[in-house]
């Protein structure tokens, strides 16, 4: 069975003529009226839906639905609520959520009480050809307002032909077909707008623009997406609030120290002090995150003979991360903490007087644009020329910092150059950006690991045992990495490639 | 996807009844289930009011054409579909003997529209011919009712020299007595006397009832209208059965 239209009735008690004119036409019982549940639900960052896909859930029914009337339909029983995709049972559903949802929370977009009523449409046999279902939602603010009424049409294979007869006539009355499914027109009782959420930085400038007014914009927006996010933090609903939190807090940091000059020198060291103090504050949870996340990695990393005995160490990452988050907790709630966004928010909303702004502030954003995403290009290029074999890991680590402060710049300034060739140039840094972030991990984790095994020496057989784990985990992360550098050279050859050298100078040369 | 067939050489025995409960069954409880029916009376067809598309023919189902799954239709009851007979299954005999490798034809049919289902359950005609054979070559397993007299052990019997002659695996084969009259003599000895392991009978069998028979005019799968008859619980147990021999 699957839906092949549907209908609004604008006044719920004209439903009984409807039905009752479709008599003069078809055989028609009717079937028993239920009260039904309906939550429909996404994640924060809407992936089912701009997918044009709802996971739609009616009491232990959850089903993977399209928002177009389309037949896909992805069903799975279930005894409890489901909050991340590893709480469902294996099946197809799971798998299929998996490559969409990933680590993010499933949230509870939109929960409605209808009552549903089936009636069915029977051939001279006394077949059932056609299923029709009216829905009446229940009002949720206005008790005395009447609820929404639709008539959903649903054709039985091998029978489309009696649906269309039922929809033809259904149109003949006068009702109103819907352009997309019932759960799409359900979604937009959401409190948030479906759809409408992106970390990337997406705010239109132009060229004349004042430098701190452009900045103002874009701080704003990364203000905004902090704010949305931090409820989430609070709640623990999954990694990705803190960690879009994060995002658009480090792109913050980056517009204060790479766009030079906004506003006067101690106002700019002061907010940049504050805000690094705000990332700090939960650069060890983030990493405990990340690791948590990463455990069937790790366990790909060792000899299957250890594999089992990952479960000691990641047992204890996780009271850790718990502990780690009670403490973030506590302080991102103190004031002194509180205070780092509020004040912050104040400074980004204000009028300035003169004596706050610093040296660029009235410079015409497009070239102050220019200036900083070539200079910041040319240092990667002639850090980059530098490196040879011997060159320490520290210097490849800054090398990946400045690459990212070239890509926050561009994201920022998208807007002022030609679509087209911005997305090629993001394109070509994000290959080196990931391939030293790549090194970079590696780093991370060796360090991460050693500091644990100093930390960590009672003598339990659980501490051998993850003392194991970690000298495999050590091992191969340390070859890993030996390999990865070997290709330095290649990769930066292609990304100082002559001809990028060209478009960039093009661009942003001044 | 598991297949299996309702077959017996003999009519009359209760293969339709069967396959129409076991269907229902299937559906209610494992998901999407896709009823065959290959008899040209299209009794489970008409139990289940559904006319045979006016295309649909022997010649296309022989021949293995894609257009078989635009036949089938939905049942009343969810996930149970079904792929109606068509009186011109007469001939379906002669046009597998037409056909080169027809030894396999029926396989192929259910490897191919048997991908979206759980099960399939096919209600075979009576009588051994090439039809049958290919049958029993196609399913998974075949299932067999036998009404409790020593003519019906014999056909049996039969059956299993036949698989036996064209190296059909006798594990295929399930048997269970049905149309089981307990106030006769002799279904009762016939029942009792079975040695179990020796000859595939399930041990369970469906009683004669006149529940059963209502179907004719009810046009309804008995469990539907009546879950708790000693009939019904009986298929309830049969199905059990039947899944837990299809697993091991
Ligand atoms: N368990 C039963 N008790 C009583 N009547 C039955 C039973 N099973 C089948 N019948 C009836 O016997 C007749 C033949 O059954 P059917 O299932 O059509 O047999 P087959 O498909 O083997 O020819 C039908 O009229 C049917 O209603
Ligand atoms: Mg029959």
């Amino acid at each position: 069975m699957y839906t092949i239209a549907g209908f609004q009735v604008n006044d719920a008690q004209t439903i009984d003529q409807h039905v009752n004119q479709l008599k003069k036409y078809f055989i028609i019982r009717g079937g028993e009226e239920r009260q039904e549940t309906w939550k429909l639900s996404d994640t924060f960052d809407w992936r089912l839906y701009n997918r044009n896909l709802i996971l739609k859930r009616i009491h232990h029914h959850l089903a993977l639905v399209s928002l177009d009337n389309s037949k896909f339909d992805i069903r799975q029983s279930i005894q409890k609520d489901i909050r991340y995709v590893w709480d469902l049972p294996d099946g197809k559903l799971k798998q299929q959520l998996w490559s969409i949802l990933e680590e993010r929370a499933l949230l509870d977009i939109v929960v409605d009480d209808v009552r549903v009523k089936t009636i069915v449409v029977l051939n001279e046999l006394g077949k059932t050809v056609t299923r029709l279902s009216i829905h009446r939602f229940q009002p949720k603010m206005n008790i005395t307002a009447l609820p929404e009424s639709y008539i959903l049409v649903h054709a039985l294979q091998g029978y489309k032909d009696e649906s269309d007869q039922i929809v033809d006539q259904l149109k003949t009355q006068g009702l109103h077909q819907l352009t997309s499914s019932l759960y799409a027109y359900r979604l937009r009782n959401s409190d948030r707008e479906p759809g409408l959420y992106s970390t990337k930085v997406n705010v239109s400038l132009s060229d004349d623009l004042p430098s701190v007014e452009a900045m103002r914009r874009i701080f704003q927006f990364l203000l905004q997406i902090m704010k949305e996010n931090k409820q989430g933090i609070i709640e623990d609903i999954d990694t990705e609030f803190l960690h879009d939190f994060r995002v658009s807090l480090r792109r913050t940091r980056a517009g204060l120290s790479q766009v030079k000059g906004l506003y006067n020198d101690p106002l700019t060291r002061h907010f940049k002090d504050q805000l690094k103090k705000l990332q700090q504050l939960s650069n060890r949870l983030r990493d405990l995150d990340v690791y948590l996340l990463s455990k069937k990695e790790f366990a790909r990393m060792l000899v299957p003979d250890l594999r089992p005995y990952i479960d000691h160490l990641f047992g204890r990452l996780t009271a850790e991360r718990e502990a780690e988050y009670q403490r973030v907790m506590h302080l991102l709630q103190s004031d002194e903490y509180q205070n780092i966004l509020t004040t912050w928010e104040q400074f980004v909303n204000k009028e300035y007087t003169v004596e706050e702004l610093g040296i660029n502030a009235g410079k015409p954003c497009k070239t102050l644009a220019m200036e900083r995403i070539y200079k910041s290009y040319r240092k990667i290029i002639k850090m980059g020329k530098r490196i040879t074999d011997d060159t320490p890991d520290a210097d490849i680590h800054q090398l990946r910092i400045d690459c990212k402060k070239l890509r926050y710049l561009m994201e920022f300034f998208y807007s002022l150059f030609p679509q087209k060739e911005m997305n090629a140039l993001s394109k070509h840094v994000k290959k080196l950006q990931d391939y030293l972030g790549k090194y970079n991990d590696y780093s991370v984790q060796q360090t991460f690991l050693k500091k644990y095994l100093d930390e960590h020496h009672d003598r339990s057989k659980t501490s051998y045992y993850t003392a194991a784990i970690i000298g495999g985990l050590l091992e191969h992360l340390y070859h890993e990495q030996k390999t990865l550098r070997s290709a330095f050279h290649s990769i930066f050859r292609d990304f100082s490639d002559k001809s990028y050298q060209k478009q960039f100078n093009r661009l942003f040369k001044l | 996807m598991i297949s299996f067939a309702l077959y017996s050489i003999k009519g009359g025995v209760g293969k339709t009844a069967t396959a129409v409960n076991l269907a229902y069954l299937a559906a209610a409880q494992e998901g999407p289930c896709l009823l065959v029916d290959l008899d040209p009376q299209g009794s489970t067809s008409y139990y289940y009011r559904i006319q045979p598309g006016k295309k649909i023919n022997s010649k296309s189902l022989a021949k293995g054409k894609s257009n078989i799954p635009h036949f089938i239709r939905e049942s009343d009851f969810e996930d149970l579909f079904v792929l109606p007979s068509h009186i011109s299954y007469r001939k379906l005999d002669i046009h597998f003997d037409r056909i080169k490798r027809s030894k396999k034809r029926i396989r192929e049919l259910i490897a191919d529209i048997g991908r979206d289902y759980q099960y399939v359950i096919i209600d075979a005609p009576p009588n051994i011919t090439l039809l049958s054979e290919n049958i029993f070559r196609g399913v998974d397993f075949v299932v067999v009712p036998v009404v409790p007299t020593y003519l019906s052990l014999r056909t049996l019997e039969q059956l299993q020299n036949f698989f036996n002659k064209q190296h059909i695996s006798l594990k295929k084969l399930v048997a269970f007595f049905s149309m089981v009259d307990r106030r006769k003599k002799l279904h009762r000895a016939v029942v009792e006397g079975q040695d179990e392991t020796e000859n595939a009978f399930l041990p369970i069998w469906i009683p004669f009832s006149s529940a059963v028979e209502k179907m004719g005019a009810t046009r309804q799968p008995l469990l539907h209208y009546d879950n708790q008859s000693k009939a019904a619980q009986a298929y309830h147990q049969l199905w059990d059965h039947l899944k837990h021999r299809f697993v091991t």
